[in-house]
């Protein structure tokens, strides 16, 4: 389901209106509801609100994903998706943000079933994987914690990251904020990391 | 002014990375590449980010300066460089990394000029809303460096809100990015937004990723005028009140307006231009909206003549008049009119002429100062035209004269956090190779 909300002057959405709707029914899609009362509208973006704590009630536990792709691989990654869904043996809900092309498939499992566990990471970097391969990002909206740290190496190049390290470390250089977050250890420049980087590597032997 | 001859030693290097034809040692054409008179020793025409990436790590071991250039619109803003040892040209970096008009993005390297992005995706139906003046010259290098803004910005936002990728070279040499291709996108620090009017000060930037827009079918111009500032502003007001949402909201004093094609359209007033896209019904609804304020209503070549007037402003002034001042101002919406009462009334008791434009929907004002005759002192005017202003204007000095370039930096606001801006400097351009002197620090 698209849910499209217009907004604008009452000329200008009318005829949009009109415009949506013809494009909708040359894709082929099924019906196209138009909200009648102000009621009906809320109650339609009631429901997209809901969507991901209605989920609850198919399966326990859910793993929510923020990948990007470019708009054009929208139907690409969907399918992609599904395979990943069969692949892995898991039920994949997609709610997401489709004219800006921002993922959020939902991953459900059951977080007592330790092995199901790993196979929605592997999903999750799966589809992530995707993301990147068409051109997209692995965050649309949520940033990069520790979670996704090692696959920037996947969209940025080791010189890129220097770049942005030695930007942090000019804020930020003993790594006081949010330490070993968002910029992954750099395999080069020893010398500019950050002091949490240095202990890591001090840790490993390195 | 002063030529420099330190690098010509150099040639062999820097032909070896860009090819011995695109090394310029010409003295006659070097002098037509001047820098505020400062004639550069050699300059570069590098074809890739890897070529622009070999020039800085060569001319950052050797502690050579170097200014990057595009089309050379704005090269007059800033101090006078010390010396340029190397003019890095980034006119070749025309390379298209990814289009598909289906994504509505767009990413290009940063020679392509603004008239060639928007003739390239106009023919798709998409729209390029950097309209910076000059756009047959202006790169998409030199507006995204600059931070150039023109009438768009007031419907589609500025730069920074769709640029959505950018590429670029360090004063180090390294070779960054920040964003991608995607409309959103959270990945790494937002190095499009460090970068955008960055002056050219931190690093070289060789492409950029762009969100596009649906061209509108069909535009029109409205035009309204007001006998004094407080009216136009009253006016302003009234449209950012109504359900109207235009492309384009542009204040044109009387003076600005003389300027503009057949000496202002609305005469000795101040004038309103508003521009309105969409259909039939959707621009009659703008006339009853706009009421009888509406003195003119302009299309087709009349209105792509005006508005290119209007976008080239800040070039038809000093033109005009190069002994003026332009400042470019950035101020809080309520602020616009007090500023404009006190440019005028600056002007009156220093016997000057003053002129403004803007897109003061947001805030953003021209305002021009020059002599009216008579010997005046602009420098003492504009002291005390930047001395009135608010406390959270932004300000500085698009135009000067060359006599008064010395003082013009004081007249910037004075950065409130510049050792932080120093840190950033330092982190990316430590030995100050580029653009050395002409902005800030």
């Amino acid at each position: 389901m698209l849910l499209i909300e217009l907004e604008g002057l009452r000329e200008a959405v009318e005829e949009q209106a009109v415009a949506v709707s013809e494009v909708c029914m040359r894709q082929k899609a099924r019906e196209v509801r138009r909200a009648k009362t102000e009621d009906e509208r809320a109650l339609l973006w009631k429901g997209r609100k809901m969507a991901f704590a209605a989920l609850g009630r198919v399966s326990p536990s859910y793993y929510t994903q923020d990948g990007v792709v470019p708009r054009s691989k929208i139907p690409g990654v969907l399918q992609h998706i599904g395979e990943v869904g069969k692949k892995y043996g898991l039920i994949i809900g997609n709610v997401f943000h489709a004219g800006d092309g921002n993922l959020h498939p939902l991953i459900l499992f059951d977080m007592r079933n330790a092995e199901q566990f790993e196979m929605v990471l592997a999903a999750s970097r799966d589809i992530l994987q995707y993301c990147i391969d068409v051109g997209g990002s692995i965050t649309g909206e949520h940033g990069v914690g520790m979670e996704k740290r090692d696959m920037m190496r996947q969209l940025f190049t080791d010189e890129e990251l220097d770049v942005m390290i030695s930007l942090r470390n000019a804020f930020n250089g003993e790594e006081v904020l949010n330490p070993e977050k968002m910029l992954p250890m750099p395999r080069m420049c020893r010398e500019i990391m950050g002091a949490s980087q240095n202990a890591v590597l001090a840790r490993e032997g390195m | 002014m002063s030529t420099t001859t330190t690098p010509v030693r150099f040639l062999r290097e820097l032909r070896e990375i860009c090819g011995a034809g695109r090394v310029i040692d010409d003295p006659a054409r070097l002098e037509q590449a001047q820098v505020l008179g400062v004639t550069p020793a050699v300059a570069v025409e590098p074809a890739s980010t890897e070529e622009v990436a070999a020039v800085l790590s060569f001319a950052n071991a050797q502690g050579l300066s170097v200014v990057p250039a595009g089309g050379f619109t704005q090269q007059q803003t800033g101090n006078t460089p010390q010396a340029i040892d190397v003019l890095l040209y980034t006119t070749r970096l025309t390379d298209v990394e990814h289009y598909d008009p289906g994504d509505l993005t767009i990413g290009i390297g940063a020679g392509w000029t603004i008239a060639q992005l928007s003739s390239k995706v106009g023919a798709d139906g998409l729209l390029f809303a950097g309209d910076a003046p000059l756009p047959e010259r202006a790169t998409i290098g030199g507006l995204l460096a600059t931070g150039m803004t023109g009438p768009l910005r007031h419907g589609y936002g500025g730069l920074r809100d769709y640029c959505i990728g950018i590429k670029f070279v360090t004063g180090d040499g390294r070779k960054g990015k920040g964003g991608g291709r995607v409309v959103k996108n959270v990945a790494g620090f937002d190095m499009m937004k460090l970068l955008i009017g960055s002056q050219g000060t931190l690093a070289i930037i060789t492409g950029a990723s762009f969100k596009l827009f649906p061209a509108p079918r069909q535009t029109s111009t409205f035009v309204a005028g007001f006998a004094t500032a407080a009216e136009a502003i009253q006016y302003r007001n009234t449209v950012m009140r109504s359900p109207l949402s235009p492309m384009c909201l542009e204040l044109v004093s009387p003076q600005a307006g003389a300027l503009l094609p057949g000496g202002g359209r609305s005469g000795k007033v101040w004038s309103v231009y508003l521009r309105a896209s969409g259909s039939d019904a959707v621009l009659a609804r703008y006339r009853s909206e706009l009421g009888t304020a509406i003195a003119l209503e302009i299309d087709g070549h009349d209105e792509q003549e005006a508005w290119r007037a209007i976008e080239d402003f800040s070039h038809t002034l000093p033109e005009r008049y190069p002994d003026s001042v332009l400042i470019s101002l950035s101020l809080p919406l309520a602020d616009v009119q007090p500023v404009l009462d006190d440019l005028e009334s600056v002007a009156a008791s220093n016997n000057l002429m003053s002129a403004a434009i803007g897109t003061v929907g947001v805030g953003r004002l021209l305002a021009g100062l020059w002599p009216a005759g008579e010997p005046a002192n602009l420098s003492a005017a504009v002291s005390a035209f930047r001395d009135r202003l608010p406390r959270d204007a932004s300000a500085s000095v698009l135009h000067c004269p060359d006599k008064m370039r010395s003082q013009a930096a004081a007249w910037e606001k004075t950065p409130t956090h510049s050792d932080s801006m120093k840190a950033v400097k330092h982190a990316l351009d430590a030995k100050d190779i580029l653009n050395r002197g002409r902005f800030l620090f």
